[in-house]
């Protein structure tokens, strides 16, 4: 296409090595990726080291994704419908920990849209959670005696109904 | 962390009991600040009214499905004062005692209401209720002026986490000519806001009134006067009117007649630094002479609800506008003129440290 062969690319580099070229203008939806190309700092590959290239993959799915413009208004009502669903798929990860990683990766690139949805879908991951399933998933000891535990129940005994 | 920011307040009522830590972290001030408030869309406010003898407190939703809501305390008794971000603020048993109720976490507080015997006489007693907007500290106002001649102002100022009251100093009051309509309230942008009035007599020995608004920092606790702009015809052709809110606009509201109809109008102002900015017209709509509306707030669409009587009737209806008719309808509620009161529902964790029903 005529518009990327015009676009700047920036070559990002994983925390395992992998490099990625991407256009620049995809890539500064990141603030800090964006604050690094201000300060002249992007001249060589971007070292990345605390993503990996399995999740940088999926950032730059995303990233390629919300930097599509739609041409008219009509297009853009469908491109929104088109972007959340999007979005909802793309938080359907087969690996809990890979939304881990991304919820990680946006707060380090500083994509708030990312981040956003990446913390709502863990946060809908858990909210139904009973409290043992809780301890079980984060791993935590429960360090309360069961009087303790009861006392705290019961000062919102409702909330357990 | 983002995630638990997310998360509503019914499942981390339950992960308190998963360790000290989560309890630790979830009842922290910070965490409790940064939770802030949030709109839940399956439930647009809450509504209490009573009719004849009994009380009633239910959630409506969008659909004007009402859910009755379980709460400890005696409804008929409690007259609802204000509603400040989900909160809300209830005089008891004839100003014997305040409460707060945060209906999202079921948490109840109440305080005495402080008695002084060098202060003016109690029936021009007036409560004001705001939440801090940085600290999300509940502040609660007991205003007293005298009842007929002018007088000084008396304020006692109660916050949650100082849990206690104190008398304001007089340079924080407005001049003492200055009374308060009790006509509502609205807290925006970390201020409390009334209509005021101030009586003046001309020449001819005639009194008449002028109406302003008078507004509580909630920050720095100062009383400050913001005159009304003069095309919104307050006062001249239609006192009383209310006083209420949407999202960040103070609504004024009132009723006057035109020809056989009477027409019901609410004007939407803007307030920055302390003076009247912009103003809009957001309604006006005309009913029949004989009826009476009050403008309680709005639903979910920016419809104005209201209560409303037809002068002959007992019984007050909720009414909402139906912008495909062009007029008011009911809801299918009616109660005691003057009980219906409504408040935007809001989750927060507001009051999450306090023991429930503790007097403070």
């Amino acid at each position: 296409m005529s518009s990327s062969s015009s676009s700047k690319m920036i070559e990002l580099r994983s925390s395992d090595g992998e490099t990625f070229h991407v256009e620049e203008t995809v890539v500064l939806q990141s603030e800090t990726i964006k604050q690094m190309i201000d300060d002249d700092c992007a001249n060589a590959a971007i070292p990345l080291p605390n993503v990996t290239s399995m999740t940088l993959a999926k950032v730059i799915e995303y990233i390629k994704k919300h930097a599509e413009k739609p041409k008219d208004d009509d297009d853009k009502k469908v491109a929104e419908e088109d972007l959340k669903k999007f979005d909802a798929e793309f938080v359907k990860v087969d690996q809990e920990s890979m939304l881990f990683d991304l919820v990680r990766a946006a707060n380090y690139l500083n994509i708030k849209s990312l981040l956003d949805l990446t913390c709502q879908a863990v946060a809908d991951s858990i909210k139904d959670l009973s409290v043992e399933e809780v301890r079980k998933k984060f791993n935590i000891q429960n360090d309360f005696t069961p009087e303790e535990e009861a006392k705290v129940r019961k000062e919102n005994a409702w909330a357990f109904d | 962390m983002d995630i638990m920011n997310r998360i509503p307040v019914k499942s981390l009522l339950q992960f308190r009991t998963v360790s000290k830590q989560w309890k630790s972290y979830i009842d922290s001030f910070n965490f409790i600040r940064d939770y802030g408030f949030r709109e839940i869309h399956t439930c647009c406010f809450n509504l209490t009214y009573k009719r004849g003898l009994e009380g009633f407190m239910c959630s409506v939703d969008e659909n004007f499905v009402y859910t009755p809501l379980n709460v400890n305390f005696n409804i008929p008794l409690s007259t609802p004062i204000a509603t400040s971000e989900g909160v809300w603020c209830f005089s008891f048993d004839a100003n014997t005692f305040l409460f707060l109720w945060n209906p999202s976490i079921k948490k109840m507080v109440g305080t005495l209401v402080p008695n002084y015997t060098n202060q003016p006489d109690s029936p021009k007693m007036l409560f004001g209720f705001g939440v801090h907007p940085d600290n999300l500290d509940p502040t609660i106002l007991k205003i007293n002026y005298p009842l007929y001649d002018q007088g000084s102002w008396y304020v006692s100022v109660f916050t949650v986490s100082s849990r206690r009251w104190y008398n304001l100093e007089s340079y924080c009051l407005p001049r003492e000519s200055i009374r308060i309509k009790r006509a509502g309230q609205a807290v925006i942008g970390g201020k409390i806001y009334w209509v005021g009035s101030e009586k003046f007599y001309g020449d001819d020995g005639i009194s008449f009134k002028i109406y302003m608004l008078v507004s509580f920092d909630l920050i720095t606790h100062q009383f400050q006067l913001i005159d009304m702009p003069e095309q919104l015809g307050v006062g001249v052709f239609s006192p009383p009117y209310s006083i209420s809110q949407l999202h960040n606009s103070l609504i004024i509201s009132g009723s006057f007649n035109f020809g056989d109809m009477r027409i019901i109008y609410a004007w939407a102002l803007q307030i920055d630094d302390g003076e009247v900015s912009s103003y809009s017209m957001i309604f006006n709509i005309p009913y029949q002479a004989n009826h009476q509306l009050k403008l309680l707030g709005f639903n979910k669409d920016e419809k104005p609800i209201v209560e409303a009587n037809d002068m002959h009737n007992i019984p007050h209806w909720l009414q909402v506008f139906n912008p495909t008719v062009g007029r008011f309808q009911n809801v299918g509620v009616e109660g005691n003129g003057g009980s219906f009161f409504i408040g935007p529902y809001k989750e927060s964790l507001v009051l999450l440290t306090e023991l429930n029903n503790e007097l403070m």
